[in-house]
This record gives structure tokens, sequence and C-alpha cells, in this order.
């Protein structure tokens, strides 16, 4: 247990920068840009309008209009409707907390978006990196001259990568709506209770821990893969991880006409890149996948074949730390 | 009980033939010098020792284990520096210590931290700022903090000055070297090491030429260095090697009789620059 304690910390300070000062950073830019846009919203001198689509049954559609002042309206788009909570100028008085609930879950969605894209493409880069730089530096020297296993090394890299780094990111995502909701309680109107009440906090820290956690395993064939490559070639790791892939899948399409592989890809990755916005269906990006639809995910055969592949990466770049040393 | 026993080692890169046969034998208590020219097999035979290469043939047992199968067992009773820059440069150095300790049931910090007081290494630096020589301190505090049966030295002042070149090898000696403990050190400064050594082996194109301890050495081969008019003469009793020098020219010889040699001009015991000139040269 210390080792293994002590093998994920030596990966903490090694992306140190990458997952935790990126989403700190993430954090920072979003609390800018909503300060110019409140500065905007101010001098635009308008009050943010918002209404609902409603279908024959009066039900709240997808679709949520805007209008900012004289200017004119936006529909549907939930990072309109984000930019719109940005402002901070909702006067939510008149909605039902069904109505409210709804624009916030689609809000939180696009606050987690920069939030979740940030964290996959730092994984993406420490998984390449993860075992090829220490053998491009020679460090690898000395990390085989301590009592540690290879399997015990790699496993330790994508435990970290999976599932520890994510934690801040995470973190980082409930304070950057904490911060929304506070500027939405002082500038809004509508009344504080009934907009804590409908915020969805801590459906979302279970939403984002459930996420990351399901995600490990939904993105196990990538980063197995991405492990595997990071051990096997001596030059440029990226392009390999991408060409490989690539070109079975185009001959695929070419010669059965079938594109099994390709949607396998870019399923996984859809998923990967954002656990709690993306939906892991075909159709494109849904509002957070909540946590009965994450557990459902589970039950999936489409995620135990890529948990089977990704496990047989996984091993292959343990036999490939074993045999490969310094460049 | 030997505890390192290397006996037809081989192993090819491609068209190279890294080790070609190569033997060694190490006995507890003894700083043995791996020396051979550039591209002799010197380092892959030290990896091949360390657990870090497939071998393609020979047999190789390192404290009673297979180093490539069992890495792991085997790095917990040795301990390895190979040249200044294979510490993890983005590592602050106490994070390093942590990280070593959690590790490594042989590794005792306080040891390393009482070795590191009496250098200038801040513990809170990242490694990346500490100078060459730094490194090597730092390197060899963890080193010999750790209670290894062997310690491997693979050319470990490379590009140091010749200060702290002096002092690795006084602490070495001093803070590690005891009865049950062996050290197996390549260098390309010979001369550095030779008083410390108490064994030779010479590799030259992956194959051991010549494996001796020092007082063997000094018993088997002697130096002459006689005037120029001796020279046929001296050419007639087989000499390994022959070198014109300042003082007149030297011949290396392999089990002559001392005392017949000695009227004809000055005896000495080679030195490992002349021994290595005469074994690499004569093949």
């Amino acid at each position: 247990m210390v080792v293994a304690v002590s093998l994920i910390k030596r990966e903490w300070f090694e992306h140190k920068t990458g997952f935790g000062w990126a989403p700190i950073g993430v954090l920072g830019m979003l609390v800018v840009i909503t300060a110019l846009a409140l500065l905007f919203a101010n001098s635009a001198g308008g009050v943010i309008q918002v209404s609902f689509d409603r279908d024959s049954a009066g039900n709240v559609t997808d679709e949520i209009n805007l209008s900012l002042g004289e200017y004119d309206v936006v529909s549907g788009d939930e990072v309109l409707v984000f930019q719109a909570l940005l402002s901070g100028l909702f006067d939510y008085t008149d909605w039902s907390d069904e109505e409210l609930s709804a624009s916030i879950d689609k809000a939180r969605t696009s606050v987690a978006l920069p939030f979740q894209l940030v964290y996959f493409l730092v994984a993406i880069f420490a998984l390449l990196g993860s075992l090829h730089e220490d053998r491009r530096d020679r460090t690898v020297l000395f990390w085989k001259s301590m009592p540690v296993s290879d399997s015990e090394t790699v496993l330790a890299k994508l435990v970290h990568i999976a599932w520890v780094a994510p934690m801040v990111t995470i973190v980082a995502i409930l304070l950057a709506e904490i911060f929304l909701l506070l500027i939405v309680s002082v500038v809004g109107e509508g009344g504080i209770w009934k907009l804590w009440s409908n915020s969805g906090l801590v459906m979302e820290l279970l939403e984002l821990t459930f996420g990351y956690a399901i995600q490990g395993l939904w993105a196990l064939p990538i980063y197995g893969w991405l492990l595997l490559v990071s051990a096997a070639v001596n030059r440029v790791p990226f392009v390999w991880a991408v060409l490989v892939p690539i070109v079975p899948a185009v001959l695929e399409t070419v010669l059965f006409s079938s594109s099994i592989l390709r949607e396998g890809i870019t399923n996984h990755l859809r998923f990967a890149a954002l656990p709690s916005a993306a939906s892991f269906s075909n159709s494109g990006f849904e509002p957070a996948v909540h946590v009965g639809g994450q557990l459902e995910l589970l039950a999936t055969l489409d995620l135990w074949i890529g948990v089977a592949i990704g496990t047989g990466f996984v091993a292959a770049a343990i036999v490939l730390r074993h045999r490969n040393n310094e460049i | 009980m030997s505890l390192i026993q290397a006996s037809g080692l081989s192993k090819s890169y491609g068209d190279t033939q890294a080790l070609n046969g190569f033997d060694l034998n190490v006995e507890p208590g003894r700083i043995v010098g791996l020396i051979g020219p550039n591209g002799s097999g010197k380092t892959t035979a030290l990896k091949s020792i360390l657990g870090l290469l497939r071998l393609d043939g020979g047999t190789l047992d390192v404290l009673g284990l297979n180093p490539y199968r069992q890495r792991k067992e085997l790095m917990t009773r040795t301990a390895y520096i190979a040249d200044v820059g294979i510490l993890p440069r983005w590592m602050r150095v106490d994070h390093l210590l942590d990280f070593i300790e959690g590790v490594h049931a042989s590794f005792n910090r306080s040891v390393a931290e009482a070795a590191l007081e009496k250098t200038d290494i801040n513990f809170s630096k990242k490694i990346h700022v500490l100078s060459k020589g730094m490194n090597v301190q730092l390197h060899l505090a963890i080193a010999l903090a750790i209670d290894a049966e062997i310690l491997v030295l693979d050319e470990p002042t490379l590009g140091l000055d010749i200060l702290y070149r002096q002092r690795f090898y006084d602490s070495v000696l001093n803070d590690y070297y005891q009865e049950d403990r062996s050290i197996l050190i390549t260098t390309h400064e010979v001369r550095e090491i030779e008083h410390i050594l108490t064994d030779v082996v010479f590799i030259h194109r992956g194959k051991t030429c010549l494996a001796l301890t020092m007082d063997e050495l000094a018993e088997q081969f002697c130096k002459l260095t006689v005037g120029q008019e001796s020279e046929p003469q001296i050419r007639k009793l087989a000499p390994i090697a022959e070198r014109k020098t300042l003082q007149g020219t030297e011949f290396v010889f392999r089990g002559a009789d001392r005392d017949a040699l000695a009227h004809f001009g000055e005896i000495a015991t080679p030195n490992l620059v002349d021994l290595f000139i005469a074994v690499i040269g004569e093949q």
C-alpha cells in the first residue's frame, strides 16, 4: 500500500502542472470572462429575457430563447444560455423550479465542458509521454534501479491518470459552478433559496465522480492504447497513436463498407472526453448523463468489450516496458 | 559463494554483437573494474547484470536471481549509479527521497539525509537546478543509503571535475565498502580507480579477455624499460607489447621470469593503462 501511494504520488508530482494547475487556470479564465461579461451586459443596459419553448402539452422543450435588451433573440444553444448565466442578469422570478433546474442543468454542462476537454487533452499527452519520456531522457535507468516491477509502474501511471488526476478537475468544475451561482445570487432576481435548491450541485458531484470512475473503464481501450504506443515507439508517439488506428478503420470502410472500428473509436472518444456532458449514444452531445445513465453504461456490452481490449493493451505495454529501455 | 556469476553471455543488436561470450565472477568483498575500449560491451554487460536486457545466450546468476526475470527482487539488494544525467530533473530532492523511502525496503533515509547535510544541496530544490557535481552527490547519497550487496557504477563520474571524482571514490570506499559487499565499476578514467580495485576484468569485442586479481596481475605481468641497444634481444623473449617512451622502450611480459629480465633494465609492475594497451592492442 505504501508502495502504491508512493508511486501515485510520484505521478502526481510529475503531472502537477497538467492535472493540477491547468484546471485552476481554466477556473481563473472563467472568472475573468465572467467579469468581462458582466461589464458588457451592464453597458448593453439590458436584462436578459429568457423564455422556454413548450410543446402542446406545455412541457419545456430543449429550446430556450434569450434576448438581451434590444438585441436579437438566440435560442436552443446551451452555450449561449451559459453566456447568459455568465452575464448574471437572470430574472427567474416567474420560472417554475423545473424550468430553473433545466436551465442550470444545461449551464452546468457547458461550464464542465472546457474543464473536461482540458483534462482529456492533458491525459492523452501524459499517457503518450508516460513510458516514452523517461526512456528518452534516460531516467528510466534510475526508475528501473528501484525495486518496482514493470507492472506496478505501468498500473500506477494508468490509475493516476484515469482515477486520481480527475479529482482536481471535479473540484474545479464544482468551484466554477458555485462561483457562477454566487454571481447570480448577487445580481440575479428571483430568490436565492430558489436558485440554490435547484442548482443540482450535490447531484453534479455524484455525476462527475461516477462519470470519471466509469470513464476510466470506458476509456480503457484508449488509455491502454496510448500506454502501449508510449512503451513501444522510440519517436513521435503521437503520430503512431493516431495513424495506426486510422489505417485499419479506413481499410474497413473501403473493403467491407462497414464502420464498426471507426464507430467504436469515436464512440469511446466522445464519452471519454466529456464524461458528464456527452451522451454515449450516437446522437451527439446531450446534456448531463445522469447517474442512472452512467450506471446503465456499466451494463452495456460495449463497455466490457472495451475493457477487455484495453486490458490487452495495458498488458502489452507492461511487456514492452520490461523489454525497452533508454532510446 | 559468488555474488555475480556470468558465463558465455551473448547479446546482439541487429548486426552488432555487443556481448560474445562474456564471463564474469564477482566474489563478496571485491572491487572489480570492468575495463574496455568504447563499444566493447561494458555497458551491455552491466545492463544484463542489472536485469535491464534479455540475453541471447549464456548463464547469468546475480545474488541467486535471474536479473531479467527478477529485477524487482534484485533491486532490493543492488544499488546502481550511471552517469550524472539519470535522476528525474522535474522532481524535488525531498520528493525523490520520499519516493525512494516509500518503494525501497532497503533504503535508509536518515543515512542519505546525513550525507546530504554535508553538501550544499537544498532539499526543496528541483533536481534540474542542481549542478552536475551535486547530481552525483545526490545519487551517491541515495545509493550508499541502500543496504545493498552489490553496487554497480557505470561511468559514474563522467563529466565531473577532478575534485568531485576524488571525493566520489573516497565516499564509496569509506561509506560503502565492506567485506560482504562488492562493487563493479566501469570508467574511462582507469588511473583514478586503479588504486581501489581488487580485481580487474578486460572486455574486448564483447568477450572477457583478461580477468584477474590485482595480486595476480603483479605476479603474472611485468614491465621492463630498456635502452635502445637491448631492444632486439628483448624482442626475442616474446613480450606481449612494446611501447616507446621518453625513458626508453617499455616491454610488457606475461608469465616471464622477473629475475632473468632484471639485468636488462628496470623492472616494474605494469599499471592498468600499460596492461590495457598491451592486452587489447595484442588482439
